[in-house]
């Protein structure tokens, strides 16, 4: 009885593992977090204190937590992928019976003296899933639609719950993580063109159906923002005079009037981005989207790299989920998209977004440290060898 | 899942996705290029717009005052309390406490909560003005946990003579939506604008110029610095010295109000000094208080002055539209020695009513004068004389000398709505009636009855025309500052001077012989007075009604009873100062009018403001802005 070789992995020592870690990818993303401390200490008035200081306490809290999702056996994620998004489904269906109304929507859980959103972990544990589902996955028909059923079903089940919140923001990139894992494990072109004019039509419908009113209001005063000044239009008129008023090179650190002033709406959440342009002009905006997209491309090879499926899916869904992230995020201060609650991970302030896409990033990078682990023996009796 | 069926799948799959990825990066790119480089300018402007603001320093109102400075329009200090939109968290609640501490009236609060939300940013809304220091303390105290609610010491307009000058000066009052086309400044609370009189025509230099104050705001309005832009300083409105006599006026205006036995009457006194032309009094009674007006007037208070009968809010003196009657005899005696159609000493016969046709025309006497020549004929106002002399005239020739004397033209005094009335003759008869001049309107028109009318104001310029020896005198009311015109010679009038005389010493006779119509002694030694009597009909007497006995004037409706009318000057031998009353629907000119007159121009004898020094801004700002007791002057008046 012969094991497989164990190339990488299991028997090496801790240090071994973080060796293979892609630290390429971590720098950029400490990067990021470096301007975003810089933008909240600025924000702050050239005070640590309450952001800058709390965000380089988590960014170091967040980046070990990710060394140890990384170099965590990749086999026990396989494990803990379904349990896990089991256990956020029912916390899912506990907000819609108990949760808490919070700006007219229900999204947090109160247990005790704790606050959990868990459409935030859902994100997570969607991809674990999928990733799982694929790697056990057996059929020679992926094109099939047959073969996505439940995967289909694991993503639409919590985006509905999600949508019910509601939360559309988060829904969408549920469903947008989903659909691309989906999409990667091979759905005929066919389908996915025909899903997509489903959904585009289904968008129509929605609107005009069964849309909360600030959800209808937000998507209206996107295609007008004058249309309501100094209501819902407000953030987004005044995003935008901070951004073009930055020009190129932008109107210097802590100069900003519409940032320092209160003109700028969330400055330090989810209008940061807009902070950066205005005070660092277009160039440092393309410097961020730059180490975005160095991060992103790091995640994409790892997927590549990666010998086993699992990995491969849990790579490509959450740098998927970071290119969600970025591009509604990006988008919504620009006047491209639609007002939606959704930060910038890594420059914006905010506790739970880093921390969950920093664990997903953990699972990226478990990716790289057991890229040449094979799965695919003895796991899964059914799985036929190559 | 099985990767072997196709292994580049995943491959080719993420390259594909992320080629898409990074078209929305490019897009993102672009639109970041297009924001902050081709549209960098339109939105720096705005980023400044949001930065700054500029709120309005109301300049403060150039003060108004009478020859000799008496203040007759002054800035006093108000308390008051707005509230600025942009910083009030709760607009209702915060109204009704401030309503609950100065105990406003619900419809009172409910209409400052609509003006709250209709003010633009930046704009503070009034909430009560004009407070005592006592309520003015409790807001300062209690609204001080209140966002936006500004507590703030501002001027406000104030009229210490009150009625008096109520014409001359108008008012001023919130502007309306015409005036805010003019100026959007306005539109602060702090600011009125003038609506009437000196206050509206002379609106742009009494205004002078508001300044701003250029402030940093952030987004919620707060004030983080203020920027110190010297070319925005305010600057005061200029002070205007009108020719008016405080006293005189006021002598003037008193007239007209109950006393003793004497019930109260509308009308008009104006009184000019001959050699200047400069106007001493003007009155219109009666008047409004313009104070009422400067905070808003209440429905019933302005209800009270539009129904009125005797109307206080019209400008008769200067507007009011009367048939001049028998002070219009010394046109017609003039304009028929200068037309050469009798000699002063042609005799006519007055035998109490005069033919033409078979239609009579009545003189006032019912018995008739007798023999009459033109000394007598204006001493005692004989209508048969006039009559004759009418006809004999015909009426272009009297336009011609009535146009001479100021009938018909519009004198631009500064102030607005100052009316020419009308000199008719065939031209006018046949565009507006259409019909021909006939002779029995020649007959009308000799007596100051029928077509030709007049305004008081033009009456005193017809006298002082007269009393000049026939130089074209024209008024003035502003003797310095904006609107004010330079004092040039006046023109003489192309009438022979024997005839001015002859008609001077008619009007001599009527004041101060036996039979004169207007004969009373001014009380002053050794000065006479020359005066004219009238009594305007305003309604006609039907041949009925003489039949059964003409009605006495007491006995017929206000409405309906002749307007009183005097005109006078004295010295007579050295004329100096000129006066015209009517009293509307007082009756005879003699019995009514002559005596407020004589009343005036004793006053104005007495005191001769004319030989006295004048007022002059220059000398005198600095020492009225060291005793500014407003107050006293109004209890003084009481």
């Amino acid at each position: 009885m012969t094991f497989l070789p164990d190339l990488e992995g299991s028997r090496d020592s801790f240090f071994g593992k973080l060796r293979r870690v892609e630290w390429g990818m971590v720098f950029m993303i400490a990067m990021i977090s470096v301007v975003g401390t810089i933008l909240l200490f600025g924000a702050a008035g050239a005070q640590w204190e309450p952001w800058a200081g709390d965000h380089v306490i988590r960014f170091c809290f967040v980046t070990c937590l990710m060394l140890v999702v990384a170099t965590v056996d990749v086999r026990f994620w396989y494990y803990f992928a379904y349990p896990a998004y089991i256990a956020v489904f029912v916390l899912l269906i506990g907000v819609e019976l108990f949760g808490k109304v919070a700006l007219g929507a229900q999204r947090w859980l109160e247990i005790g003296p704790i606050r959990i959103q868990p459409s935030e972990f859902m994100k997570i544990a969607l991809i674990l899933a999928l990733a799982r589902f694929y790697q056990d996955a057996d059929s020679d028909r992926m094109w099939t639609l047959r073969a996505h059923l439940i995967p289909l079903l694991m993503l639409a089940a919590p985006a509905a719950l999600i949508t019910l919140q509601p939360d559309l923001g988060t829904a969408i990139m549920v469903a947008g993580v989903g659909a691309t894992m989906v999409i990667l494990a091979g759905l005929s072109w066919w389908y996915i063109a025909a899903a997509g004019a489903a959904v585009a039509s289904f968008a129509l419908i929605a609107f005009f159906g069964f849309m909360a009113e600030f959800q209808k209001n937000r998507i209206l005063t996107f295609l007008d923002p004058s249309r309501d000044p100094l209501g819902t239009g407000y953030h987004i008129t005044q995003s935008k005079i901070a951004i073009g008023s930055g020009g190129l090179f932008g109107v210097g650190y802590m100069q900003g009037t519409q940032s320092q002033l209160d003109f700028l709406p969330e400055r330090h959440t989810d209008f940061v981005f807009a902070m950066l342009l205005e005070e660092f002009g277009m160039v440092g905006g393309v410097f961020v989207l730059g180490l975005y997209m160095a991060a992103m491309a790091y995640g994409i090879s790892i997927s590549i790299g990666c010998r086993h499926v699992f990995g491969k899916f849990l790579a490509a869904g959450v740098t998927m989920l970071m290119f969600i992230y970025v591009g509604i995020n990006a988008g919504m201060i620009m006047g491209l998209m639609p007002v939606v609650g959704e930060p910038l991970p890594f420059l914006s302030y905010g506790g739970s977004v880093m921390l969950s896409l920093m664990f997903g990033i953990g699972l990226v990078q478990n990716a790289r440290v057991y890229r040449d682990k094979s799965l695919g023996s003895g796991f899964k009796s059914s799985s036929r060898l190559r | 899942m099985n990767l072997g069926d196709d292994p580049d799948l995943f491959s080719r799959r993420a390259v594909i996705l992320s080629t898409f990825g990074g078209l929305y990066f490019a897009v993102l790119g672009l639109r970041m290029a297009q924001l902050q480089i081709f549209e960098n300018d339109e939105f720096r402007v705005e980023a400044a717009a949001n930065q700054f603001n500029l709120v309005i320093n109301p300049a403060s109102r150039g003060p108004v005052y009478d020859r000799f400075g008496v203040p007759l329009a002054v800035n006093r200090r108000d308390f008051r309390v707005s509230i600025m939109r942009d910083d009030v968290k709760d607009l209702p609640s915060t109204i009704n406490a401030l309503a609950a501490i100065l105990h406003l009236s619900p419809e009172k609060a409910a209409a400052c909560l609509r003006e709250a939300k209709s003010a633009p940013r930046f704009m503070p809304a009034m909430v009560a003005e004009n407070l005592s220091w006592e309520e003015f303390s409790r807001v300062s105290v209690f609204g001080a946990s209140y966002p936006g609610v500004r507590c703030e010491m501002g001027e406000a307009r104030n009229y210490p003579l009150a009625e008096t000058m109520a014409h001359v000066l108008g008012y001023v009052a919130r502007a309306n939506d015409k005036d805010l086309l003019n100026d959007a400044q306005a539109r602060h609370p702090g600011i009125r604008v003038g609506k009437e009189g000196i206050e509206k025509s002379q609106e742009l230099g009494l205004r002078g110029t508001h300044g701003a104050t250029k402030v940093e705001v952030n987004a919620h309005g707060r004030v983080i610095r203020e920027v110190v832009d010297p070319r925005l300083t305010a600057k005061s409105g200029s002070p205007i010295v009108l020719t008016i006599d405080a006293e005189i006026q006021q002598i003037a205006y008193d007239q007209f109000q109950a006393k003793e036995k004497r019930p109260a009457e509308a009308g008009s006194a104006v009184v000019m000094d001959i050699r200047t032309g400069e106007l001493l009094a003007l009155v219109s009674a009666p008047a409004f208080d313009p104070n009422k007006f400067v905070d808003g007037i209440n429905r019933a208070d302005f209800a009270d002055y539009n129904q009125s009968e005797m109307r206080p809010l019209y400008h008769k003196a200067v507007r009011g539209i009367y048939p001049p009657g028998s002070t219009y005899k010394m046109v017609t005696a003039l304009a028929a020695l200068e037309a050469k159609v009798t000699k002063p000493e042609e005799i006519i016969n007055c035998p109490g009513y005069y033919m033409l046709g078979n239609h009579r025309f009545h003189c006032h006497s019912r018995r008739g004068h007798g023999r009459v020549n033109l000394h007598t004929a204006i001493k005692v106002s004989c209508d048969v004389y006039f009559y004759e002399m009418g006809r004999r005239i015909g009426g272009e020739h009297m336009a011609e000398v009535a146009r001479g004397f100021g009938f018909g033209q519009r004198f631009d005094i500064g102030i607005p709505g100052v009316a020419s009335s009308v000199v008719p003759d065939n031209a006018w008869k046949l565009e507006n009636r259409g019909q021909s001049w006939q002779d029995y309107d020649s007959l009308n028109v000799a007596i100051g009855q029928g077509l030709i009318t007049a305004t008081p104001l033009q009456l005193a310029i017809m006298t002082a025309r007269i009393a000049s020896q026939g130089l074209a005198v024209e008024p003035r009311l502003i003797r310095e500052g904006p609107g004010s015109v330079p004092l040039t010679p006046f023109k003489p009038l192309p009438f022979n001077h024997e005839n001015m005389h002859l008609v001077h010493l008619g009007m001599i006779a009527v004041s101060n012989e036996a039979g004169g119509t207007g004969r009373g002694d001014l009380g002053i030694k050794g000065v006479t007075m020359a005066g004219k009597t009238g009594t305007a009909q305003v309604r006609r007497i039907s041949m009925a009604e003489r039949r059964v006995g003409v009605r006495s004037n007491a006995s017929l409706p206000w409405r309906q009873r002749d307007h009183a009318l005097f005109v006078c000057y004295a010295p007579a031998d050295n004329p100096k100062y000129c006066c015209a009353v009517v009293v509307d629907h007082g009756g005879g000119g003699g019995a009514t009018a002559a005596p407020r007159a004589r009343e005036i121009m004793k006053a104005t004898l007495l005191k001769d403001p004319s030989a006295r020094p004048a007022f002059t801004t220059k000398a005198k700002t600095a020492e009225l802005n060291s005793t500014p007791n407003l107050q006293q002057t109004k209890d003084g008046k009481a």
